[in-house]
């Protein structure tokens, strides 16, 4: 028996799908933007954060007035759960990719050239992460989504490196500490997306086992 | 529910959102009207006991509109007053007027047999003749004096098929109707009611007797007939009501406490009454 209403459950998630594609675009762009002092880049990931919110607030309604009139059990509740957490750390992650935009409209203003130590490898492990949670949501992959749990502290590790880094050009140009504060600032977003993205992929591990692997030891797993 | 438990809800209850709903999400249905039956300044008594008071409600055309409220809270008692069945009861009376496309039900120049031939109706508990599967679907044709063989067929037809039956009947239609399961059978009473092509279609807690299966398929067949048909439905059955209705209209002691779109009855309701009830806190 298909429900009449079992569409309302489907866009919701095409909803979410929708809203992760586009959170990763910002995340993606923005890095761009400060790589290349791109400011037309910049302020399109900047204006594009409206549409996110947007898309969190929708999916916020459609899964409350899901879980009110529709009664839904097991794997649909847990959907929708799931949608509701999980569109959090999405609309956080395209905060962080707007600050990152904002911070690279400033470091743009540099005339010299600024080194970006490790932020584009950050950037690309924050990507993949995204990358590989919303796939594992795609084909229902508990595996794969456990699988990207660890990676996070590449992620962690780099962030120290690059503060450590960036600290040390400070001293070497104090001209620009004001520059390599930002880089630093820049740097711990992408640390909190790398979070945001494991936090997704815990959620799509209780959304295809019904198991709760938050702040367990099997998420914690190398 | 007893007297004490209706202590809890604060004395008169009035309907304090305007009794019509304005329309949303109705997409290419232009002639929808939204007080296509419409209970003005509406009392009913059943000899000295009044049981309605004082109902101003409009409910759509062509869309669900359900009637929740506990026992004795006047809404099967609404929804028969629609195809004026009540009638058939002694001593009762009426204050205020119930109108349909307009028309008074209780214009002098309405006859009642034809009103009812406007007017489907499904019980809670399915009630098919003693009669094969196919002679049910053409019963009121019949009676109407419809004949032809041709045009028989075509509406049993069209109505098993509409009410979602037909592939599980279509190769024993002769058989009799008590050799359907207790949701086929109510499906078959559904099939019934429109084979007279009426405009609405009244079910008075149609899924309480059962299974969540068959229930499932009568929900899903609500939710199509209302493309064709105006529904109103009373279920004591609240995730029903959410989940198969627009509308929903909540009755506590024969007054109308609250009429919404039923999302905003169930998520956000104003009245407190309401929220008690839809939330389970009542009594």
């Amino acid at each position: 028996m298909n429900r009449f209403y079992l569409k309302e459950l489907e866009q919701l998630r095409n909803h979410f799908l929708l809203m992760a594609e586009k959170s990763t675009e910002a995340v993606a762009n923005a890095v761009i933007a400060l790589e290349q002092s791109d400011p037309s880049l910049a302020r399109q990931v900047i204006g594009a954060d409206d549409e996110l919110d947007q898309l969190e607030v929708a999916i916020d309604a459609e899964a409350t007035r899901y879980i009110t009139l529709r009664s839904p059990v097991a794997g649909d509740l847990r959907l929708l759960t799931v949608a509701l957490r999980a569109s959090q750390d999405l609309e956080r992650i395209a905060d962080e990719a707007c600050s990152i935009a904002k911070r690279s409209l400033r470091t743009g203003e540099i005339p010299d050239p600024l080194d970006h130590g490790k932020i584009r490898l950050m950037a690309d492990l924050a990507l993949a992460l995204m990358r590989e949670s919303i796939d594992s949501l795609l084909e229902e992959d508990a595996e794969r989504a456990l699988a990207v749990l660890p990676k996070d502290k590449e992620i962690d590790r780099l962030h120290r490196d690059n503060y450590d880094y960036f600290s040390a050009r400070i001293v070497d140009r104090p001209d620009l500490a004001k520059a390599y504060i930002e880089l630093i600032f820049i740097s711990k977003s992408i640390e909190r997306i790398g979070d945001h993205a494991t936090n997704i992929a815990e959620e799509i591990v209780y959304l295809v086992k019904g198991r709760d692997v938050r702040h367990s030891e099997e998420a914690k797993r190398p | 529910m007893n007297e004490a438990s209706h202590q809890s809800f604060p004395e008169q209850p009035v309907a304090r959102r305007p009794v019509s709903v304005e329309s949303r999400n109705l997409g290419e249905r232009a002639n929808y009207a939204p007080d296509y039956i419409a209970f003005r300044n509406y009392s009913f008594y059943y000899g000295a006991t009044q049981v309605l008071f004082d109902i101003n409600l409009e409910i759509p055309e062509r869309q669900v509109t359900a009637l929740i409220g506990p026992s004795g809270c006047g809404k099967s008692t609404l929804l028969r007053n629609i195809n004026r069945m009540n009638d058939l009861i002694d001593g009762i009376r009426h204050e205020g007027d119930l109108l349909i496309g307009r028309t008074s039900v209780y214009d002098p120049g309405i006859e009642v047999i034809s009103l009812r031939k406007r007017i489907g109706m499904v019980f809670q508990k399915s009630n098919p003749f003693p009669k094969s599967i196919y002679e049910n679907v053409i019963y009121g044709l019949r009676v109407a004096g419809r004949r032809r063989k041709s045009v028989l067929d075509d509406a049993v037809e069209r109505s098993l098929k509409a009410s979602a039956l037909w592939d599980e009947v279509k190769d024993r239609l002769h058989e009799s109707a008590f050799s359907l399961s207790g949701g086929q059978m109510q499906r078959l009473c559904i099939a019934r009611a429109i084979a007279n092509q009426p405009e609405i279609i009244l079910m008075d807690e149609p899924c309480s007797a059962l299974d969540p299966i068959a229930t499932g398929k009568i929900e899903d067949l609500i939710h199509e007939l209302k493309n064709d048909y105006t529904i109103v439905i009373v279920t004591h059955n609240m995730q029903q009501a959410a989940r198969v209705s627009d509308r929903t209209a909540f009755f506590y002691l024969g007054k109308l406490v609250e009429y919404d779109h039923t999302d905003t009855i169930f998520m956000n309701p104003m009245e407190p009454q309401t929220e008690a009830y839809v939330s389970g806190r009542f009594g």
